[in-house]
C-alpha cells in the first residue's frame, strides 16, 4: 500500500462503473492503480428489502435525488434550469448501486448518426471496434439474455438465461405482437443463475432499493473485489477538489478532502476522470490555472457543454387482473426497439425505445407510481387503489438526446459542498426533435398497453427525476476544435489526462448507456496498457 | 410502520391526536374490507415522522390549527364534530390554500398507512417486505420469439 504522498502510476477518480472496470483491466496488466471516491462501500446485507417499512427508504437515504438525499458523500446540484434532475450517487461501485441494471449496448448506428442522419456527430471508433471489449464486460458482469434479437447484429452468448417476464411480461407482449413490433428480453446485468461466485436473483423487485444477493451487478461486486485482489488500491471517503498541473502543464496528481475534512495531496504520473457526465466537468472547470484559466482540458470550450440526459415519458396501463407485476427484477424484462432508427416520415430525426417497467408496492402504489399520479384521498380513495395496485404495466419511452452545445453543466456561483467545492449548475432545455419525438413515444406506448388490454392509461409526458444518464460533456473527437478527449479517452491540451466515463459520449443512442461506457473503459484501458510504457516513462 | 399504536405521542398534543385521528379517517376512509387510516393508528406514526423535523412540525402546527378554523369559520364547530362531508369539505379548502402542508399530510398517510402489517395482510398472501423469500417465476419462454425472430435484422449496419 502506497504511502500517502508516494507517487503513484496511475491515479482513478471516481470508483463508479467505468473506474472499475479500468482499474481492474490495468491492475491485470501489473500497472499500480490507485482509484479515490467521495463515498464509501456499502454492505449488501444491510439494504432494507427485508423491512416491512422498506419502501420508505426510497423517500430517506435511498431516495435517487441528491438533493433530497443529502448523505455525507452527496454532493447538491443546481436543477433549476433544467426540466430533468440528475440522479447519481458516490459510492465504491457509484450509480450502479441503486441502477435497475439494464445492460443494453448501443448499436451500430449510434456510432455514425452524422454520415447516416446529418445531425450531432461521428463517433471516432465503431461499434465493431468496441465490440471485443462489450464481450469481455458482459462476462465480467455477468448478462441475463437471449441471442437472436434481430435489432442487434450477433453477439457473444450471454452468461445467463433472461429474466423471468411473469404474468406482467407475457400480459404486454400479447400487445406486442398483435401490433407485430419488435419486443426481446432486454439484456441486464442480473445473474437468473449462480455465477462467478454469486447468487441468483430470487426476483424480489426493487432492484433500486440495493441487491442483498450480489445478483444484480454492481461495480462493487463485480469490478473492484477483482481488481483488487490484482493490486488496484481504492481510497473511500476521498473527495477530489482539483487536478493539479505541473510547469509542464502535465497532470501531476490531485489535491482532496479526507472524511475529516482534512486536505491531502495525491501525486500521480497519469491522471483518469471517471466522475461522469456531471461529476468530470464539475472537476476540470474547477481545475483551473494560470495555463488553464477556463478549466483544465478546456481549450475547445466544450468542458461541460453538449449534455445530454435521456427524454423518459413514463406511460402507465391499468388492466382490470392481478399482474403479479412485484415479482420479478423491477425494471428489466423487455426491451422494444421497434421505433429505433431514424424514419424522416414521422416527423423527427433519430427515436426512441420502449422499456417495460414492472409493478409497484402498496406504498408506491398510492403515492401514484412511476407517473406521479397519486391515488387521490378520500371517498374516492380505495376505488381508484385497488383499480390501480398489481393492475399496472409501464412502458418507459427512452428518447435519444441530441447533443448541442447549449445544453451543459457550470460551476454554480454560490452553492458548494459540504468542503466548499462549488456545485454544479446543469442547464437544459428540450430541443424541438425531442418534443415531438417523445409525443410520437406516448403515442406508440399507448397503442401497445391498448393492444394488450389496458382498460386505461396514465402519461407522465417528462418525468422530472430521470437525469439518470449523464452524457456528453467532454466528448471523444478526431481534434482540438470539436472534442476534449481523442479517440483513446486522452485530452487533446493534456497528455497524460484521460477520461473514461460517461461525459465522452458523442452521441447518447436511445438506450441505457453503462455497458457501452464501461466497454469504452476497456478499450481504453487496453490502449493504454499498450502504450503504457511512453505514457509512464519519465514522470 | 410497526403495529404499535400504543406507543406514546412525542409531538402531538392529545387535542392534536384527536383530531389528527379524525383528518386521517377522511384521508383514506374505513370500508368494508379496510380499516379507515385514523382508526388504525396510523397517527403515530405521524408524530414519529414529523415529531424528528423542526420544519415538519411547524408545517404541521400551523395546518392543523388552520383545519380548525377553517371548521369554526365554515361551520361554527370543531373539526371533531363535523359530519363526514363537511370535514371533506373543510379539508378540501385547506388542501388548496396550505398545499405543502396537505401533500405532506397525504405523503405521510400513505406511507404509514401501506406499511402496516394490518393492511399489508389484506392486500393479499404475496404481498410482503422483498427479502429475504423472494419470488418465484416461471423460467423464460423461448417460444414467445418465434415471430420477432421471423422479421430478420432490423439494425442499419455502419
Amino acid at each position: 500500500m502506497a504511502a500517502r504522498t508516494e507517487r503513484v502510476d496511475v491515479l482513478v477518480i471516481g470508483a463508479g462503473a467505468s473506474g472499475a472496470a479500468f482499474s481492474w483491466s490495468l491492475s491485470q496488466a501489473g500497472i499500480g492503480v490507485m482509484c479515490l471516491d467521495q463515498g464509501g462501500w456499502l454492505d449488501p446485507t444491510a439494504y432494507p428489502t427485508a423491512l416491512e417499512d422498506w419502501e420508505l427508504y426510497r423517500q430517506r437515504e435511498y431516495h435517487p435525488d441528491p438533493n433530497v438525499r443529502r448523505l455525507a458523500a452527496d454532493y447538491p446540484v443546481n436543477n433549476t434550469e433544467s426540466p430533468i434532475a440528475p440522479l447519481m450517487y458516490n459510492a465504491i461501485g457509484g450509480s450502479t448501486i441503486h441502477w435497475s441494471a439494464h445492460f443494453p449496448r448501443f448499436r451500430p448506428s449510434d456510432f455514425r448518426v452524422r454520415t447516416l442522419d446529418g445531425v450531432a456527430d461521428d463517433w471516432p471508433i465503431t461499434y465493431r471496434q468496441l465490440e471485443p471489449f462489450y464481450d469481455i464486460n458482459d462476462r465480467m458482469v455477468g448478462v441475463a439474455g437471449i441471442n437472436g434479437d434481430p435489432a442487434y447484429p450477433p453477439k457473444s452468448p450471454r452468461q445467463t438465461p433472461p429474466v423471468p417476464l411473469g404474468k406482467l411480461g407475457t400480459t404486454i407482449v400479447r400487445g406486442f405482437e398483435k401490433l407485430g413490433w419488435h419486443w426481446w428480453p432486454s439484456d441486464s446485468a442480473i445473474l437468473t443463475r449462480p455465477y462467478d461466485g454469486r447468487d441468483a436473483c430470487n426476483n424480489c423487485g426493487p432492484c433500486d432499493i440495493g441487491c442483498s444477493r450480489a445478483a444484480k451487478a454492481s461495480a462493487d461486486v463485480t469490478y473492484w473485489p477483482k481488481a483488487v485482489a490484482q493490486g488496484a488500491v481504492l481510497r473511500p471517503h476521498a473527495r477530489v477538489r482539483e487536478i493539479t498541473v505541473n510547469t509542464d502543464g502535465l497532470a501531476d496528481g490531485v489535491v482532496y478532502y479526507d472524511a475529516m475534512g482534512r486536505v491531502h495531496e495525491q501525486k500521480a504520473r497519469v491522471v483518469v476522470l471517471a466522475c461522469n457526465g456531471i461529476g468530470t466537468p464539475r472537476l476540470l472547470l474547477h481545475s483551473r490555472s494560470a495555463r488553464f484559466p477556463h478549466g483544465l482540458a478546456n481549450s475547445s470550450g466544450l468542458v461541460g457543454r453538449n449534455l445530454m440526459f435521456h427524454p423518459y415519458a413514463m406511460v402507465t396501463g391499468i388492466f382490470d387482473e392481478p399482474l403479479e407485476g412485484y415479482k420479478g427484477p423491477g425494471g428489466c424484462s423487455i426491451l422494444s426497439q421497434e421505433f429505433y432508427e431514424t424514419d424522416l416520415a414521422r416527423g423527427f430525426v433519430r427515436g426512441y425505445s420502449f422499456q417495460v417497467v414492472r409493478g409497484f408496492g402498496p406504498v408506491s402504489t398510492a403515492l401514484g407510481g412511476i407517473v406521479r399520479h397519486p391515488v387521490p384521498w378520500g371517498a374516492e380513495h380505495r376505488r381508484v387503489f385497488d383499480a390501480r395496485f398489481d393492475r399496472t404495466i409501464t412502458l418507459a419511452v427512452v428518447g435519444e438526446d441530441l447533443p448541442e452545445p447549449h445544453n451543459q453543466v457550470v460551476l454554480d456561483p454560490i452553492l458548494t459542498d459540504s468542503d466548499g467545492i462549488p456545485a454544479p449548475k446543469v442547464i437544459y432545455r428540450m430541443s424541438e426533435n425531442s418534443l415531438k419525438l417523445m409525443a410520437h413515444g406516448v403515442a406508440r406506448a399507448t397503442d401497445v398497453l391498448r393492444a394488450a388490454g389496458a382498460v386505461e392509461v396514465l402519461v407522465n409526458p417528462l418525468l422530472r427525476p430521470a437525469g439518470w444518464h449523464l452524457m456528453g460533456t467532454a466528448r471523444m473527437g478526431t481534434h482540438l476544435g470539436n472534442s476534449v478527449v481523442d479517440a483513446h479517452g486522452r485530452c487533446h491540451d493534456v497528455p497524460n489526462l484521460f477520461i473514461i466515463d460517461g461525459s465522452i459520449l458523442v452521441t447518447s443512442a436511445a438506450v441505457n448507456p453503462t455497458s457501452t461506457i464501461q466497454a469504452l473503459a476497456l478499450y481504453i484501458a487496453d490502449d493504454f496498457k499498450q502504450n503504457a510504457r511512453d505514457l509512464l516513462a519519465g514522470r | 410502520m410497526l403495529e404499535d399504536s400504543s406507543r406514546a405521542f412525542s409531538f402531538f398534543l392529545e387535542t392534536q391526536q384527536r383530531l389528527l385521528t379524525a383528518i386521517l379517517n377522511r384521508i383514506i376512509p374505513a370500508d368494508d374490507r379496510f380499516p379507515g387510516a385514523g382508526d388504525l393508528g396510523v397517527a403515530s406514526y405521524l408524530d414519529n415522522v414529523i415529531g424528528r423535523s423542526a420544519d415538519l412540525r411547524r408545517l404541521f402546527g400551523e395546518g392543523l390549527g388552520q383545519i380548525e378554523i377553517v371548521s369554526q369559520e365554515r361551520y361554527g364547530q370543531g373539526f371533531i364534530t363535523l359530519p363526514e362531508s363537511q370535514q371533506e369539505t373543510v379539508l378540501r379548502q385547506v388542501e388548496s390554500t396550505q398545499a405543502e402542508f396537505f401533500a405532506t399530510l397525504v405523503l405521510h398517510t400513505y406511507s404509514g398507512y401501506y406499511t402496516h402489517p394490518g393492511v399489508v395482510r389484506l392486500l393479499g398472501p404475496d404481498v410482503r417486505p422483498p427479502q429475504p423469500a423472494g419470488y418465484q417465476l416461471e423460467p423464460f419462454d423461448h417460444g414467445l420469439l418465434e415471430s420477432v425472430q421471423r422479421r430478420g435484422p432490423m439494425y442499419r449496419d455502419a
